[in-house]
């Protein structure tokens, strides 16, 4: 996070007068030595102190080269991530009813209305994943009075060697006009270690039964691109990479005009 | 940004009464103010720029990875083309190159090999590196001598004379201790500008380099490494040498084409040149720029280096290794042949190897039996390994830029 640096002459509610005095003469010197001081400092003009011209001077050998600090208030590693797909009947129209619950339409954009009353009545839908994929539920969900039962819950069954990878939630924290989370989009990651037939559900009653109503509306699974992403410098990486990708190019290229010959 | 402060008529003097004592001191208060301004507007854009770069540092190495999957893809898609010609047995050739270098374990301390990403090569490991430019202290400190000359010319393609060479004219630059400085963060960068009226469509330069004799046991050099700036852009078309004599003499090296001129190295990448043990006294590298930038009714050519070292490397006496590991597992194929690798030689290098390389065929990573290559495979076999050893004849060190591997596969019954 950038500094803001202030100067000790600067006095907002008690301008310059003058001095009276030769202590006054004196202070007014000393802050102006140490102002100086502090400007040189942070300029980089001091050798024990790391300032703008280091800073500046980093920052090129960072992104150039891969060394140095970054001085920066952007985060210089973490995911890169996306939605690459959503998947083809997504909404509860694709999925299966378990447990005696039952869900309608209503109006409103991708809007449905799911009620349970049973422990693990809900929805399920099977989903094919390969290793490495992360398929990620979201929803906006709200609940609706009368509540019965005390949790909802949605994740996936026997995933990855897991019996349940289930997150629970509160209904009562989804209760429209409990001023918490209704009407908030939700969203549940699974990221998948093996090629499995997963289990994804969504269950409006999950442990002590009871009548609950949820409002489910823009319910997808989609399929995440997660990448981990730091600074690829220019010179040891993307430069060669470049190099590297365009001599397999090249390569290939040959190759395909050799095979075209040897058909000809 | 005036210092009003240094505008005062009486700055020498001194204030006269108490008025002018008053407002000199005003105007330093609001001196410093608008310097305090600055720093602060100099603490955020230092931050704020590098967020720009960093973010889209990020998208590029994203771009760059779906590019790379893209080319694998293209791979595997011309390999399934060989496969379509009726032979019951496709017929590949797996490239590794040396800016890529995931597939390759170097050899085992003692028998390791130089892996240079930098400039996309592998060589014998280099024991010792002595810089013909200058002494590299302890603390790093680089000392050029004052025998270190630097001069530059430019010219360009609507200058040229009866034979229709470009008539390169000197420039004055002092900035060019930047070439040899070996510091990674200094370019010498210069930028020529033309009206577009001119229609001037290449710029050429020379620098040419007198190299300190003096403090120096002797004036041997093996090794060459230019590094153009801006990359990919710049023609690289000779580079000469002057021993004791007067003659100029073409790097050893420096590739020909088929009518034996030199080369012009198109596009030039970070070049590594490594030639027989040579004594120089001047270098000269002649090049071009064929890309400009138009801005408004002027052609701006850039062109410069990054460095440019020339040293006398020491390399080992002992043979160096690096293991390659082909792999077709990810495809669901099999080896039912691999024939003997050919090593391509780096432009700027020895470009016969004979003697110089040799690779041998395991089908473990241990590498406990070699086999002969352009023999049937019959066992269930996805992942073969090759060790190449490189090693210097005299004067003559292998610098190896691609090595190809061809080879026969089958698809897995199941």
């Amino acid at each position: 996070m950038a500094n803001t640096y202030r100067s000790s002459l600067e006095r907002h509610n008690a301008p310059y007068r003058g001095v009276t005095s030769r202590e006054d003469d004196v202070n007014f010197n000393l802050a102006v030595l140490h102002d100086l001081t502090q400007i040189q400092r942070v300029s980089g003009g001091h050798p024990s102190f790391s300032g703008h011209r280091d800073q500046i001077q980093d920052n090129l050998s960072a992104i150039y080269h891969g060394e140095g600090t970054v001085t920066a208030s952007a985060p210089t590693a973490g995911m890169l991530v996306t939605k690459t797909k959503t998947l083809p009947q997504s909404d509860p129209s694709g999925w299966s009813l378990t447990g005696g619950a039952v869900c309608n339409q209503k109006t409103g954009w991708r809007t449905w209305e799911l009620k349970g009353t049973t422990h693990r009545s809900g929805l399920s839908k099977t989903v094919p994943l390969e290793p490495g994929d992360t398929l990620v539920l979201r929803a906006q969900i709200s609940a609706l009075q009368p509540i019965g039962a005390t949790r909802f819950a949605w994740g996936a069954r026997d995933f990855n060697g897991v019996e349940e990878s289930l997150t629970f939630l509160d209904t009562a924290d989804f209760l429209v006009g409990s001023g918490k989370k209704a009407g908030a989009y939700i969203e549940k990651r699974l990221r998948s270690e093996g090629r499995q037939e997963a289990e994804i559900v969504l269950y409006a009653v999950h442990g002590t039964e009871g009548t609950t109503t949820l409002l489910l509306t823009d319910l997808s699974l989609s399929l995440y691109a997660e990448n981990p992403a730091g600074i690829a410098p220019m010179d040891p990486s993307l430069k060669r990479r470049l190099d590297g990708t365009g001599d397999q190019l090249a390569f290939l290229e040959d190759q395909i005009l050799k095979q075209k010959g040897e058909w000809d | 940004m005036v210092l009003e402060s240094t505008q005062s008529g009486s700055l020498y003097r001194g204030p006269a009464s108490s008025k002018a004592f008053n407002q000199r001191n005003q105007t330093m208060i609001r001196d410093i103010s608008r310097l305090y301004g600055l720093l602060n507007e100099n603490e955020t854009a230092i931050e704020e720029n590098m967020d720009i770069v960093l973010r889209e540092n990020f998208f590029l190495e994203n771009r760059l990875q779906q590019l790379q999957r893209e080319v694998s893809r293209l791979q595997a898609t011309v390999e399934n083309l060989s496969d379509e010609t009726g032979d019951v047995d496709g017929t590949n050739v797996f490239v590794q190159n040396f800016h890529l270098t995931d597939a390759i374990t170097n050899g085992p301390a003692g028998r390791s090999c130089n892996l240079d990403r930098i400039h996309g090569v592998v060589t014998p490991l280099s024991l010792d590196s002595l810089s013909r430019f200058g002494y590299v202290t302890d603390s790093g400190y680089v000392f050029l001598p004052n025998g270190l000359n630097v001069f530059v010319r430019e010219g360009n393609d609507t200058h040229r004379d009866a034979d229709g060479q470009p008539i390169l004219m000197d420039l004055a630059d002092d900035k060019t201790s930047a070439l040899m400085d070996r510091n990674k963060n200094t370019f010498w960068i210069r930028t020529a500008k033309f009206p577009l009226s001119q229609a001037v469509t290449e710029v050429f330069g020379e620098v040419h380099i007198q190299v300190p004799t003096e403090g120096f046991q002797n004036l041997h050099t093996n090794t060459l490494v230019v590094h153009p700036y801006p990359e990919g852009s710049m023609r690289i078309r000779d580079i000469q040498y002057r021993g004791y004599g007067d003659q100029w003499s073409r790097l050893e090296t420096y590739p020909l084409d088929e009518n034996g001129e030199p080369k012009v190295l198109q596009n030039a990448r970070k070049l590594l040149f490594q030639f027989p043990q040579t004594e120089m006294t001047e270098l000269r590298i002649l090049y071009s720029q064929p890309y400009w930038f138009e801005h408004g009714a002027d052609a701006h050519f850039t062109y410069g280096f990054q460095d440019i070292a020339l040293e006398y490397r020491v390399y080992t006496e002992k043979v160096c290794e690096f293991i390659t590991e082909v792999d077709l597992s990810a495809r669901g194929t099999r080896f039912t042949l691999v024939g003997e690798p050919l090593a391509i030689p780096a432009e700027g290098g020895p470009q016969d190897l004979t003697d110089l390389v040799a690779h041998t065929l395991y089908y473990d990573p241990d590498l406990t039996v070699p086999f002969d290559f352009g023999n049937p495979i019959l066992s269930q076999l996805d992942k073969v390994y090759i060790k190449t050893t490189l090693r210097k004849q005299g004067d003559l060190v292998p610098v190896l830029k691609e090595l190809r591997i061809p080879y026969r596969f089958r698809r897995n019954e199941n």
